[in-house]
């Protein structure tokens, strides 16, 4: 052995952090002998730590939760001391804990063991493994059909997992897979492939450090991506312009303090984000990115009168693009009175905002919940789509399309197969490596296995994680369609209220979560791999012991339940299981960009997923990118709101504490609301209107047409910077209000974002 | 071990200990040896001190402390901090045994 080399001068070893580091940096150098006995080293791999948070990209992957705030409290939350055991349902049961809030739920720790429901003492009792796959299998190999049978995937999943359970489900006959991203980013999808090739973003990290401008529409990244706010705010100190589009004013949006800048903390400083805030009507985006359009071609027009230079980029779209003189009449035939009133924002506004996309060399759309849940979330995609084409912004440094997707791993789902129409390629390369056939037919999205379990075509439902009953809309409905059901399972990690709606089998099946050490049989711990919002693949290794020696990993709870369905003559489901590194060997075998998968994501960052737009190669019919036209909606739900006195549009956000339908604590620091959950922030000047008072209690009542009832009862009312005609609230609570059959157009995501409500007093406020 | 850090310990010290520990017990990895080498000579007792003073990754550093800990039973987790995930560790009798052993 060589004789390590002395760096620097004889430190104080609790001091001299400069040295250590130097240490620290020589225990990772790869593959250099220390001392000639051991090998370096296990741990330079990249193998790092993925955050369960949220799907935002991460430069240096392996530790960003230290510093997140949502990604502390994701950790914080699964890697609790807590354990619901066995004995917690000898002292409840089922139809009490229904009554409990899914916050109160999860807040009693992690599950310990398999169990299985036992309608005559309503309780769950401790099951054993084989026993749970036998009898699922059995349910399941009952069915008459297996398009009987839905199979809900959740977002934190990871490849291996949904690769593995895609595969299983597929095997066994049926492409019903509703998965969570149809409640979110499907008309993102839709729309993209539509309009580029590909129905994922196009830009990488590093072009948030190139663009001269960022348009944030709809999205609130202060709550659901914190890690965005970061680059929002190396952008904006380099003199980026960020516009940003927001019927709500969002406190974190407009200021950031990084978390990782010790000055700012202390002193309590922090930075601008946004140089621009609109607060545009709810569902207003489309006509306000139209107008932008507008103000660009009029700006065009006089330059070009003025014998100056074009605006537009024209060579891209002579080269690049189909429809655009379509586009330009389209445009031309929205008059700015329409764009006004539908987006709320004046003409002068308007033309502001053109005027830093002109301005800009570089520009990025950045978008999420606020566009894609309405009813024409995939025409306003499409139109943010027409925006950036216009001055070429795709395909090159520091611009691009950018849909912030919401859990950590939703994207890769789909990549990997959760996907209820897959493409004939995915399937033809399933039969070619497997040499069984695949089920063709369409299988169930969200809303339409909703459907079949309510009208009883579908019997049971397997659930990889997530909490589908409060995730959905019509949550009684939902009750309802899940207790039809014969056979109910959910993968979890924690209980909540989705397991509290067993069907006539149901089970409940612990397994490890992502902070958690998972191990073969041979003590080898494997890592899972996910993908993140810019396409980037990297794996993610446990930190902490098992909360349970009973806990399975997802990948081998669905190999139990597909051997013991449908046996291992054409799978060995229990070598997939054993290591990893084979499911990701099928993977790159059978889907196109994950070539040497297990080599590529051991590398620093892992890799990234070929993506034609990206490079300006245009995977669509025409072979081109496609501008969209249609005209703006005849009426937004705002614009009906207002047209009806007493009646207002509802959007469902979560609040600070809060991931998806995870809710962490009470509170929502950003907005000012404390230890409660059940409020509904109004404009001031609608309190006269809704009859109410700061403070009040009111019941909301939705005004959907179809016969159905809906009301939310109790919600204190908060007078808040919001659009007149406008309210919001918190999901998972206000779903009770969201109809189930109101759906986007091309998309069927639920039209969280824009619900038609009336308000009266509560009961507890007419008494007062 | 000593409580306090020592002020006397080089960067080739605590690299000869690291491999000796790792000569000791060869299914160490070298983050797992220097965990413990940095325990005994006083500069990290816990993750992520050592963590920020190495300039490792934490998850990096977590993982081999629940190994050490939970696989090896050589070190005894003292206290976790839900929101930062910093794990407090102090050396389990085998691991003085070890310490004894190695470092003489």
């Amino acid at each position: 052995m060589g004789k390590p080399e002395f760096i620097g001068k004889k430190s104080k070893a609790a001091g001299g952090w400069g040295a250590l580091k130097s240490c620290g940096k020589k225990l990772l150098a790869s593959g250099s002998p220390l001392s000639g006995a051991v090998t370096m080293l296990k741990a330079n791999q990249p193998d790092g730590f993925d955050c369960p948070g949220c799907a935002w990209g991460d430069p240096e992957h392996g530790s960003s939760f230290e510093f997140c705030e949502n990604g502390v409290k994701a950790v914080a939350w699964e890697s609790t001391d807590k354990r619901v055991k066995p004995d917690f349902f000898k002292k409840h049961t089922v139809s009490e804990l229904r009554t409990w809030t899914d916050y109160d739920l999860e807040r009693e720790g992690r599950l310990t063991h398999p169990l299985r429901y036992d309608a005559a003492t309503d309780r769950y009792v401790e099951a054993g493994w084989d026993e749970a796959f036998g009898e699922i299998a059995g349910v399941l190999n009952s069915l008459d059909s297996p398009d009987r049978a839905e199979f809900y995937t959740s977002g934190r999943a990871s490849n291996e997992a949904a690769y593995i359970y895609q595969l299983f489900v597929r095997l066994y006959g049926t492409n019903n897979f509703p998965d969570c991203s149809n409640m979110c980013h499907e008309a993102s999808g839709v729309a993209l492939e539509q309009a580029v090739g590909i129905g994922k973003g196009t830009v990488l990290l590093e072009d948030f450090e190139k663009a001269d401008a960022i348009f944030v529409i709809g999205q609130n990244p202060g709550t659901n991506h914190p890690r965005m706010l970061g680059d929002l705010r190396r952008a904006a100190l380099r003199g980026a312009r960020i516009a940003v589009f927001n019927p709500v004013r969002e406190k974190g949006l407009e200021r950031f303090a990084d978390p990782q800048d010790k000055l700012e903390m202390i002193t309590g400083g922090s930075t601008p984000i946004a140089s621009e805030y609109f607060q545009v009507r709810v569902g207003g985006d489309m006509a306000a990115v139209r107008g932008m359009a507008k103000a660009v071609f009029a700006a065009d027009d006089a330059a070009l009168a003025a014998g100056r230079p074009s605006v537009l980029d024209r060579k891209f779209l002579a080269q690049h693009t189909d429809g655009f003189e379509a586009y330009r009449a389209a445009v031309d035939a929205t008059t700015w009175e329409q764009i006004e009133d539908q987006s709320g924002l004046s003409r002068a506004q308007i033309e502001e905002l053109a005027q830093i996309y002109i301005g800009a060399n570089r520009a990025i759309c950045t978008w999420a919940m606020g566009v894609t849940q309405h009813r024409h979330s995939v025409a306003t995609i499409r139109e943010i789509a027409n925006f950036l084409f216009l001055r070429g912004n795709i395909g090159r440094p520091g611009t691009g399309l950018c849909p912030v997707r919401g859990h950590s791993n939703v994207q890769g789902d789909r990549t990997v197969g959760i996907n209820e129409k897959p493409p004939a390629a995915f399937l033809d390369a399933l039969e070619n490596e497997f040499g069984v056939p695949m089920p063709r037919r369409h299988g169930h999205n969200v809303l339409a296995a909703i459907g079949a379990m309510l009208d009883g075509s579908s019997q049971a439902f397997i659930a990889l994680g997530g909490n589908f009953a409060r995730a959905t809309p019509d949550s009684p409905l939902i009750a309802k369609a899940l207790m039809n059901q014969k056979l109910t399972v959910n993968i979890a990690t924690k209980l909540n209220h989705s397991h509290l709606l067993p069907g006539k089998v149901s089970y409940i099946l612990p397994c490890l979560g992502r902070t958690e050490i998972d191990r073969n049989a041979d003590g080898a711990a494997q890592i899972v791999t996910v993908e993140d919002s810019m396409s980037m693949v990297h794996g993610s290794g446990g930190i902490n012991k098992p909360a349970s020696p009973e806990l399975r990993s997802e990948v081998a709870i669905i190999a139990g339940i597909a051997e013991a369905t449908v046996g291992s003559k054409v799978v060995d489901w229990k070598s997939l299981a054993h290591h990893y590194d084979r499911i990701r060997d099928l993977i790159a075998r059978t889907i196109p960009g994950f070539e040497d998968y297990n080599q590529r994501v051991r590398r620093p960052r892992g890799f990234r997923l070929p993506n034609g737009a990206a490079e300006r190669i245009w995977n669509t019919p025409t072979q081109k990118a496609n501008f969209a036209s249609p005209a703006l909606p005849e009426q937004t739900e705002h614009q009906q709101a207002v047209a009806q006195k007493g009646t207002f549009v509802l959007q469902t956000f979560r609040s600070h504490d809060q991931y998806n339908t995870t809710v962490y604590g009470l509170d929502d620091r950003y907005r000012g609301v404390y230890g409660e959950r059940r409020v509904v922030f109004v404009n001031p000047a609608d309190l006269e209107e809704i009859g109410a008072e700061a403070g009040d209690r009111v019941d909301i009542i939705g005004r959907y047409e179809d016969g159905i009832e809906r009301v939310a009862e109790s919600f204190r009312v908060v007078p808040y910077e919001l659009p007149r005609g406008s309210v919001a609230g918190y999901y998972p609570e206000l779903n009770v209000l969201v109809p189930l059959s109101s759906a986007g157009e091309l998309s069927d995501t639920p039209t969280s974002k824009s619900v038609l409500v009336s308000f009266r007093l509560s009961e507890q406020a007419q008494a007062a | 071990m000593n409580d306090d850090a020592r002020d006397d310990i080089t960067e080739e010290d605590f690299l000869k200990a690291v491999s000796a520990l790792s000569s000791e017990e060869p299914a160490f990895s070298p983050l797992a040896a220097a965990i413990l080498a940095a325990l005994h000579f006083g500069i990290a007792k816990d993750s992520r001190t050592f963590s920020r003073k190495f300039d490792i990754a934490h998850a990096l550093v977590l993982r081999e402390v629940s190994a050490l800990a939970d696989d090896l039973a050589l070190l005894v987790v003292t206290a976790r901090n839900q929101k930062n995930q910093r794990t407090e560790f102090a050396p389990a009798e085998k691991a003085l045994q070890l310490f004894a052993r190695a470092l003489k």
